[in-house]
């Protein structure tokens, strides 16, 4: 009996001492998760450190590819950790100023329609574009004042040919050759004034206009984009985990499914669409976090850039080689 | 005391195995709290090494990602302000910074309207918008309206019981309203959705972020909406309006990052029905707006600037078809484009029509005020503007880079193709009268077109001009490279007739006398004789010079009769006389004083002529100049099948080089016949539509993908052909359809009556008036 009482004594010792170990290893880990989780209330940015701003674009990938049934291709923006995929569809809009109310009713009808398409979140993404007239303005005044300019310098050349002329008749009056010629030219040269001030009175009655509407309202032009997701779960793949191509083609195939039969109620609907490229998502992206450069440096221009090439090079030493060898030739 | 020591004992046992059951619980929650602990550890672990992830180019050494996340991503931003975030953008105007607010809805109207609630918001400039919409959970909405019948009719009874009868009145139809829409989600008859709506406002500062904050606040208010600036969640607000269809949320600042999260997002959310969610869609039509487009008129729906540019990088094709009735404005909205772009654009154009009242085409004022070019075309003017359909050209191959970047451009000379057109040409001459046409079996057809291909061929071989060889185009001596002298018809006649006496093969000896019966009009002057069964030409002179026999005609000293050609169309025949000078704003081939009957085939070849020194001279990136082409009345020519090739041979050259062709025609259903020009009708992304009769629907709808609506206006603009009130006709004049590949827009041309009224006018008594005034 004495036995079992001390077996169960030090039994009930040793199992104390445990959970004291464990109960006081999960306060500690609890009061970490308590830092860690985001805390009730405001955040104090002026204490967050950004060292590094492209964990704004918070996407593994951006990743175009055809799917395995070749019904076309399509582009995704790949997130955690490629678990979450998403594809957009550009709506081009339609002319509702003239629509008739049958065509109207038939949007609606149609957008009903496709409300019954959204099971899972969808963003529907939208950017209004100024239609800035005063880059336009600014264009013509600059027309302007070039014709201005070359107007002065006609007047000058049409005086030197003129002075040109008098001396030909002058000196040689039987050269007629040059003197026709020159006559010619100077003729031209009249014409060329008469088109620039006929250009100027054009061009100041287009600005008249253009200044007009745009005191009369901001126009936008407007860029609709569906964003739509797939997410991978891991509970519908308990038996065999997907790898990350698997993932990715899966997506491509869901997400592919659904902007198609997304696209048959639009088009029902009266509306034209298009699946976002990459060109666009990057484009979506740069309009929101680098504005200006959006508006004044196309994508296009970056290809030629150190962007997407790691390695910048030139074509200087070919260039060299080509000197010395003709250096050499000669 | 037995029974007590062993009542003890059984106590102590007791005690015992309830302190080992104990234990061994205690040890239980003991192991599952280290479980539990060691769990959270490594997820929180997990969750910030993703947060620190960089899927950069080791993953994919194809594909620079990193760079990709960093076009992605801001140069730097600022997100310690609460009602604001401040980004650092490239060179911006105002100190490179952008300043960023976000706004969310906090109550929307009780009833929505399609394309009006949310518009004004939606619309707003400068403004990106999100609206997160995802199917409602039921079981919280259900629980949600339990909640509101609940309070609804606890509300009720206290109405009630205080005799507030309008109120209690009130709260019956509320509770009425709210049972109806509870039962119509619950029995599954309409489906509710959870939407979220954020906008993001940026300027170049403060001061403008605010004044545009406050416009935006009264827009809202103006809608019933009321918006609520995210404070203190500016970061998570400009992150969710990225295309990621993700709401974010922040973490704390030990990982300095934002986790993504679908829960407890900080922003309010609405329950919508289907038909309210189904207004908010914005689908208004944009303007018509290409940045460096010239303004041609104003949007007859909403009065707004319609800029149009050919080449804008919208548009996968540049050229452009002008499609309407005489008199509804087609010929002077064409141009007064050409007047507004004529300083940084090039044309050249066939002019083939002499308005009433009027000696010369109608493009010719034009010409002049641009300080252009006008060559007539005259019958029998001796000494007139020739155009040789031999003429030849270098074209110029560019070789681009997968970017599209220009990285060279080489000469070269594309003589097999010229030989299709010249064959084209030919054959057009030769059919010029239907009869011959209709006479000529296919044999023969076959044959006529092998001697001409053979005939013409030779021709160039003769001269040392070889395909691809831009360099055999020239001569070089030791001071200057000038062109060499080409084939002409002449030339070529001769060597039909040389064909047709060394031949024995009868099939092609009828199809060479075919081509020389048929070609007679058009040879300038020749004189020849065949004798022992070989060709003789002589010169004018020598003709003269040589007796004459009883009929009074020519005859050589064999008494063989010597035959002389002067054909009446020969203004083709000979070295052109034309040099086209390609820094020239308008170069205007004048054909409209031939005879109505010789205007198709002087088109076609005033047509090849421009084809070879106009489209195929352009250097696309030496001269950043662009070029357009205008053939107007191009219907006529639809109904020749050798026009027809040319003229879609012609379309294609133009599209390869950059060069965009003007076609203009009396109606879109000119292209349906024939399979040219329905290509050139489906390649053509700018069609500028006038007034259309009703019995065009279909096939315009085809190929506009109008809507009926659309349709019906496009047969109500502008006034009828039979509309005798001039004032009417004025009024209406220049209205028509712009279709750009699926958009359709309605404009009003805009003739600047005051500085284009001289070119664009065409009514002779009308430019008398103007004359008289200017004097």
């Amino acid at each position: 009996m004495e036995t079992i009482t001390q077996l169960v004594t030090t039994f009930a010792i040793v199992a104390i001492i445990l959970s004291c170990i464990a109960l006081a290893f999960f306060v500690a880990v609890q009061k970490k998760l308590v830092k860690f989780s985001r805390p009730v209330g405001k955040i104090d940015y002026s204490k967050v450190v950004l060292t590094d701003a492209t964990d704004f674009a918070r996407f593994d990938d951006i990743l175009t590819s055809s799917t395995p049934t070749e019904i076309g291709t399509m582009t995704m923006i790949a997130q955690n950790d490629y678990r979450y995929f998403t594809a957009g569809l550009n709506i081009h809009g339609f002319d509702v100023a003239n629509a008739d109310a049958s065509q109207i009713s038939k949007t609606i009808q149609g957008m009903i329609q496709l409300t019954t398409l959204f099971r899972d979140q969808i963003q529907v993404r939208q950017f209004a574009k100024p239609v800035d007239l005063t880059l336009q303005i600014e264009r013509h005044l600059k027309e302007i004042q070039n014709a201005e300019e070359t107007i002065l310098r006609h007047i000058d050349d049409c005086e030197l040919y003129m002075q040109q002329i008098q001396t030909s008749i002058l000196s040689d009056p039987d050269d007629t050759a040059t003197i026709v010629q020159l006559e010619d030219e100077y003729d031209y040269k009249c014409r060329e004034i008469k088109y620039y001030e006929w250009l100027i009175k054009e061009r100041t009655e287009i600005i008249d206009r253009l200044k007009a509407d745009t005191a009369s309202g901001q126009r936008t032009s407007n860029e609709y984009t569906y964003l739509v997701s797939y997410e991978y779960s891991e509970q519908e793949h308990i038996s065999k985990a997907l790898t990350k191509d698997e993932r990715i083609s899966e997506a491509c195939r869901k997400l592919l499914t659904t902007l198609r039969s997304m696209e048959g109620v639009f088009a029902s609907a009266n509306l034209s669409v298009s699946i976002a490229t990459a060109k666009d998502i990057i484009g979506m992206f740069r309009q929101q976090m680098q504005p200006w450069e959006a508006a004044n440096i196309p994508l296009r221009f970056l290809d030629d850039t150190s962007f997407f090439n790691p390695i910048i090079s030139s074509d200087s030493p070919q260039v060299i080689e080509e000197i010395a060898r003709k250096e050499k030739e000669l | 005391m037995m029974i007590s020591l062993t009542s003890v004992m059984q106590l102590r046992l007791v005690f015992l195995v309830f302190l080992a059951l104990g234990c061994i619980g205690m040890l239980s929650v003991a192991f599952f709290l280290f479980r539990q602990s060691l769990r959270i550890q490594k997820e929180m672990q997990s969750e910030i090494q993703m947060a620190h992830t960089e899927p950069d180019a080791i993953r994919s050494p194809q594909k620079n990602i990193a760079a990709m996340r960093q076009i992605c991503s801001p140069n730097a931003l600022d997100p310690t302000n609460l009602g604001y975030i401040v980004l650092a953008d490239g060179n911006g105007k105002a100190g490179n910074q952008v300043y960023v607010r976000s706004f969310s809805i906090v109550a929307l109207p009780k009833k929505m309207e399609f394309l009006r609630t949310l518009s004004p918001l939606l619309n707003f400039r400068n403004c990106t918008s999100s609206i997160y919409i995802r199917e409602a959970d039921r079981e919280k909405l259900r629980k949600s309206h339990d909640r509101y019948l609940d309070v609804l009719e606890s509300e009720i009874t206290v109405a009630a019981s205080n005799l507030e009868t309008n109120r209690e009145r009130r709260l019956r139809e509320e509770l009425r309203d709210v049972t109806e829409q509870a039962s119509d989600y619950e029995s599954g008859r309409e489906e509710i959705f959870e939407c979220a709506f954020l906008f993001t406002l940026r300027e170049y500062s403060l001061v403008d972020l605010n004044a545009s904050a406050d416009r935006f606040i009264q827009e809202a208010k103006k809608a019933n909406i009321a918006v609520a600036i995210c404070y203190g969640l500016q970061p998570e607000a400009f992150l969710m309006q990225t295309p990621l269809n993700q709401k974010f949320q922040a973490l704390n600042n030990r990982t300095n990052v934002f986790k993504m999260s679908f829960t407890n997002v900080p922003f309010k959310s609405f329950y919508l029905k289907q038909s309210a969610l189904s207004t908010i869609f914005n689908y208004s039509q944009n303007p018509y707006y290409h940045e460096n487009g010239q303004y041609i008129g104003k949007n007859m729906s909403d009065g707004s600037i319609i800029s149009w540019d050919p080449f804008d990088s919208s548009h996968d094709s540049y050229s452009a078809i002008f499609a309407g009735m005489t008199g509804t404005g087609k010929s002077a909205t064409v141009k007064s484009a050409v007047s507004r772009f004529s300083d940084h654009m090039r044309f050249a154009g066939v002019d083939s029509q002499c308005p009433k009242g009027l000696t010369e085409g109608e493009y010719n004022a034009l010409a002049r005020q641009l300080n252009g070019k006008v060559y007539k075309i005259a019958a029998n003017a001796k000494d007139g503007n020739i155009l040789n359909i031999f003429e030849l050209e270098p074209i110029y191959e560019i070789t681009r880079d997968l970017k599209g970047q220009v990285q060279e451009e080489r000469p070269t000379l594309d003589l097999s193709g010229k030989l299709q057109e010249l064959k084209n040409l030919f054959l057009m001459m030769m059919t010029y009268d239907d009869v011959s046409q209709a006479t000529v079996t296919l044999e023969l057809q076959s044959a006529i077109q092998e001697c001409v291909i053979d005939a013409c061929t030779k021709l160039y071989e003769q001269k040392g001009i070889r395909d691809g060889d831009a360099e055999s185009l020239f001569t070089v001596d030791v001071y200057r490279k000038t062109k060499k002298l080409l084939p002409t018809i002449t030339d070529f006649y001769v060597e039909i007739l040389y064909q047709f006496t060394v031949t024995r093969d009868s099939i092609k000896k009828s199809a060479l006398q075919t081509i020389l019966s048929t070609l007679k009009e058009n040879v300038r002057e020749l004189y020849y004789y065949i004798e022992d069964n070989k060709l003789h030409t002589l010169t004018a002179a020598e003709y003269e010079a040589c007796s004459e026999n009883d009929h009074a005609d020519k005859i050589t000293k064999k008494g063989t009769v010597i035959t002389k050609i002067r054909g009446s169309r020969s203004y083709y025949d000979g070295q052109s006389r034309i040099n086209f000078d390609q820094k020239c704003r308008f170069i205007n081939i004048d054909i409209s004083s031939l005879p109505q009957s010789e205007l198709n085939l002087a088109r076609v070849i005033a047509m090849n002529y421009i084809n070879e020194h106009f489209v195929k001279a352009r250097r696309s990136s030496k001269d950043n100049i662009n070029s357009c082409v205008i053939y107007d009345e191009a219907h006529q020519l639809f109904d020749n099948k050798y026009a027809r090739a040319l003229l879609a041979m012609q379309y294609r050259t133009a599209r390869k080089q950059e060069v965009s062709l003007w076609i203009l025609v009396q109606s879109l259903c000119d292209f349906k016949e024939y399979p040219e020009t329905v290509a050139i009708l489906e390649n053509t992304q700018n069609k500028f539509l006038f007034r259309h009769e009703e019995k065009t629907k279909e096939y315009v709808q085809q190929y506009t993908k109008m809507s009926d609506s659309q349709f019906a206006k496009l047969t109500s603009i502008g006034t009828s052909p039979s509309e005798k009130d001039e004032n009417l006709k004025n009024l209406h004049r220049g209205e028509m359809c712009i279709v750009d590949g699926r958009s359709v827009y309605f404009c009003k041309a805009d003739y600047i009556r005051s500085v284009e009224r001289a070119f664009v006018e065409t009514n002779a008594a009308e430019l008398r008036k103007m004359a008289a005034g200017e004097q």
